[in-house]
C-alpha cells in the first residue's frame, strides 16, 4: 500500500525544538498503526530510506512480534484517555543490529489531516548496560510477583485494574496475567457483593491516600471456592505525590480460620470441664463433707445424752461410725487437692534452700519431738516451677521420714543434690523403718499404704502427690529401701534455663 | 439337712470395723466355734503356716479382703497357693471386698484356691447362704 507523506508546518518554532531533541518522533495511523510521519533522524538511526519507513507498521521496526503484541505492549494507551505508556524496546537497523530505545506512547488524538493519529517518541539510549539491567529487574520483578503465594494487583483510580501477578490472575478467572488490564472487579469470579465491598475499600484508601492493612474479607475463586482472606491495600502514589491508584495483596487465610475455629471450639470446650471440673471440686469440699460433719455431730450430741444408757459395745459402734465419718473427710479433702494439682502450674524461679527452710520451720515443732537432725549435704540448685509445689516435695519427704522412724533410733535425714545432664537428681535419705523393697511401686499411687492405719496414720496420698507433680514438671520419682535399713527417695527435677 | 459347725473362721481385712462387725453377724449364725480377725495378710499368713505344722485342722473357711495395705489380697492368694495342698483342700477361701470392679472377680475365678468372690457387707443373709452351700 502506498502511503503519501504528510506534511506538517515544520516551520514553527516548536516544531524546530523537536527537531533539535534526541526524541524521534513517529505518528502513525489510529486505525491500521501504519507510520505516516517521523523525525528524519529515524531513517539516520536505522539506516532505513525515508520511503522504507512511511507506511510501515509501526511493530515491525521493534523486535515485536506482531500488530497485536505491540497493541498488548502499550495495552492501555488504546483506552485510556490523558495517559503515558512507557517501554523499552530494541529498534531494528538495516544491517540486523538492535539499538535500545526508551518508546514514549502518547495518548492523544491529533488531527492530522484528514487521519487521527498516535504519537510515539523514540529515544536511542545510550548506557546499554543499564537499560539491559532495567529490563531485566522489570523482568525479574514480574517473575516474582507471579511466584511469590501472596496474590497481588493495582488499579488506577477508576478502581480499574492495571495489573497483577499470575496467582491472582488465577482467582480472578484468568488465563494471563495480562489479561486483568482495563477490567474492572464486575467482570472477574467474584459476587458482586464482593466486588462492591473491593471497591468500597479501594476507592477509601484512594481518597484518603491511608493504607488499609491485615484486614479479613470472603473470595468466590475461580474454582468456585468460598475463601477467607486477609488482605492489605495502600495508595500508589507518583514522584509529585499524586495518588495514581492503589496497590493490594493478599493472602489465602481459610486453614488458619479452620483451625482458629476448632481451637476455639476445643477452648469452649476445655473451659466447660474445667467449670465443671470446679462445680465437681465444690461439691466434693462442701456438699459431701456436709452429711459426714452432721454424723460426726450427733455422734457427740449422742454419747453426750446417753452415754450413761448404753453399754460399751454400743460405744464401740459409735466410736466406729466417727472413725469411718473422719476417715472419709480425709480422703475426700485428699482426692480433691490431687485432682485439682495440675490446674496449678504458674512456673517461677524458685531457691530449693529457702524452700527447704520454709519446710523445716513449719515442721519445727514435730521436729524437736521427734528429736529429728535435717541434714542438707549440699547447697541446693534454684529450679523454675511452681513454690508451692516444691514446698509439698519437701514437706512429704521429711514427714514421712519422721513418720516412719526406727524404734528408739532418732531420725536422722539427708538431703542431696547432683546434676545428671538436664536434671537435678534429689535425694531423701533416712535412717528409718523402710520397707519391702516389693512395694517400691506401690508406695506412689493413690491410696495405697503399706502399713495398717492403727499402725502408721494417713491416708495414702502423700507420694501419689509428689509423684503427680514431678510428673507434671517432667522428671520421675522413685525409691529404694530394705525393710529396717532405712530409705532413700529420688526424684528429678528439669533444671532452670 | 444341717450345716456342721465349724472350729474355726479366719478373717483377714485392714479394717477394724469390718472385722468387728463381721464377727458379730458370723456369732449371731453361731456358725463356729472360733473367730479370729487379722488386720495384716502377711501376720496371717504367718499364722498359717505355722498351723500346717501345729494346727492343721484350722481355719475351715478364710474371708480375704482385696484392697489392704502392703500385702494386698492378690499377693496373700500367690503364697498361698504355695502351702501344701493336702492343707487348704480343707479351707474354703472366699473373696470378700468392697470392689465392684468385674476384672476382680475374673481375676480372683483362675485362682482354684478361691471358692467364692462376695460383695461387701457381709449379712446375717450371706453368711447362711455361704455356709448351706459350702458346709452342708
Amino acid at each position: 500500500m502506498n502511503k503519501e507523506l504528510i506534511s506538517l508546518d515544520k516551520t514553527s518554532t516548536a516544531f524546530k525544538m523537536l527537531e533539535l531533541s534526541n526524541d524521534i518522533y513517529v505518528l502513525t495511523d489510529t486505525i491500521d498503526n501504519t507510520v505516516l510521519d517521523f523525525s528524519p533522524k529515524l531513517s539516520t538511526l536505522t539506516q532505513y530510506p525515508l520511503n522504507k519507513i512511511i507506511g510501515q507498521s509501526l511493530h515491525s521496526l521493534f523486535n515485536v512480534d506482531s500488530k497485536a503484541e505491540f497493541n498488548s505492549i502499550f495495552g492501555g494507551y488504546f483506552q485510556y484517555i490523558d495517559e503515558k505508556y512507557v517501554q523499552q524496546l530494541y529498534l531494528h537497523k538495516q544491517d540486523g543490529t538492535r539499538i535500545p530505545t526508551i518508546v514514549t506512547a502518547y495518548q492523544n488524538r491529533t488531527d492530522f489531516g484528514p487521519k487521527h493519529v498516535h504519537c510515539f517518541f523514540i529515544r536511542e539510549v545510550q548506557d546499554k548496560k543499564l537499560e539491559q539491567d532495567v529490563l531485566e529487574i522489570k523482568k525479574m520483578f514480574q517473575t516474582v510477583l507471579n511466584t511469590i503465594p501472596s496474590r497481588i494487583f493495582w488499579k488506577d483510580t477508576n478502581l480499574n485494574y492495571l495489573g497483577c501477578n499470575s496467582k491472582f490472575a488465577v482467582d480472578a478467572g484468568l488465563e494471563d496475567y495480562k489479561h486483568i488490564i482495563g477490567k474492572s472487579d464486575y467482570e472477574l469470579a467474584w459476587t458482586k457483593e464482593e466486588a462492591d465491598f473491593y471497591r468500597l475499600i479501594d476507592k477509601r484508601v484512594i481518597e484518603s491516600g491511608q493504607a488499609e492493612l491485615n484486614y479479613e474479607e470472603t473470595q468466590l475463586n475461580a474454582i468456585g471456592d468460598a475463601t477467607w482472606l486477609e488482605t492489605n491495600k495502600t495508595p500508589l502514589i507518583n514522584i509529585k505525590g499524586e495518588t495514581i491508584g492503589m496497590l493490594g495483596t493478599y493472602t489465602d487465610i481459610t486453614e488458619r480460620k479452620k483451625s482458629v475455629d476448632i481451637i476455639k471450639n476445643t477452648n469452649r470446650e476445655l473451659a466447660l470441664k474445667n467449670k465443671e471440673l470446679e462445680q465437681f471440686a465444690h461439691i466434693t469440699s462442701h456438699d459431701l463433707q456436709e452429711p459426714l460433719r452432721s454424723m460426726s455431730s450427733f455422734i457427740d450430741l449422742f454419747l453426750l445424752e446417753y452415754a450413761d444408757k448404753i453399754d460399751e459395745n454400743g460405744k464401740m459402734y459409735l466410736k466406729f461410725v466417727d472413725e469411718a465419718a473422719n476417715r472419709m473427710r480425709n480422703l475426700i479433702t485428699g482426692l480433691l487437692e490431687y485432682s485439682l494439682l495440675s490446674l496449678d502450674t504458674e512456673k517461677e524461679q524458685v531457691d530449693c534452700n529457702e524452700v527447704l527452710q520454709d519446710v523445716l520451720d513449719d515442721l519445727s515443732l514435730s521436729i524437736h519431738e521427734n528429736q529429728a537432725q535435717i541434714i542438707s549435704k549440699n547447697t541446693l540448685p534454684i529450679l523454675l516451677c511452681n513454690r508451692i509445689h516444691i514446698r509439698i516435695i519437701f514437706q512429704n519427704m521429711i514427714q514421712n521420714a519422721m513418720k516412719f522412724k526406727s524404734k528408739n533410733i532418732p531420725p536422722i535425714i539427708f538431703i542431696s543434690t547432683t546434676e545428671q545432664g538436664d536434671f537435678h537428681q534429689f535425694t531423701v535419705t533416712d535412717n528409718g523403718i523402710g520397707f519391702n523393697p516389693n512395694y517400691t511401686d506401690k508406695i506412689f499411687i493413690l491410696f495405697q499404704r503399706l502399713h495398717n492405719t492403727k499402725e502408721y496414720s494417713g491416708s495414702g496420698i502423700g507420694l501419689a502427690y509428689c509423684k503427680k507433680i514431678i510428673d507434671l514438671l517432667g522428671g520421675s520419682i522413685w525409691a529404694e529401701s530394705q525393710e529396717g535399713k532405712g530409705s532413700s527417695f529420688f526424684f528429678t527435677i528439669k533444671k532452670a534455663v | 439337712m444341717t450345716v456342721s459347725k465349724l472350729n474355726q473362721i479366719l478373717l483377714i481385712d485392714d479394717d477394724d470395723a469390718v472385722n468387728f462387725i463381721n464377727k458379730i453377724i458370723l456369732t449371731k449364725i453361731e456358725c463356729a466355734n472360733e473367730i479370729v480377725a487379722i488386720q495384716s495378710a502377711r501376720i496371717a499368713l504367718d499364722l498359717l503356716e505355722q498351723n500346717v505344722l501345729s494346727d492343721p485342722e484350722r481355719p475351715e473357711l478364710i474371708f480375704l479382703d482385696i484392697n489392704m495395705p502392703g500385702m494386698d489380697g492378690w499377693e496373700f492368694l500367690e503364697n498361698y497357693a504355695k502351702l501344701p495342698k493336702d492343707y487348704i483342700e480343707n479351707i474354703k477361701l472366699i473373696m470378700l471386698t468392697t470392689s465392684i470392679n468385674p476384672e476382680h472377680k475374673k481375676r480372683a475365678e483362675q485362682y482354684k484356691e478361691v471358692a467364692g468372690f462376695r460383695v461387701k457387707p457381709l449379712s446375717i443373709k450371706m453368711a447362711s447362704e455361704i455356709m448351706e452351700s459350702y458346709f452342708q
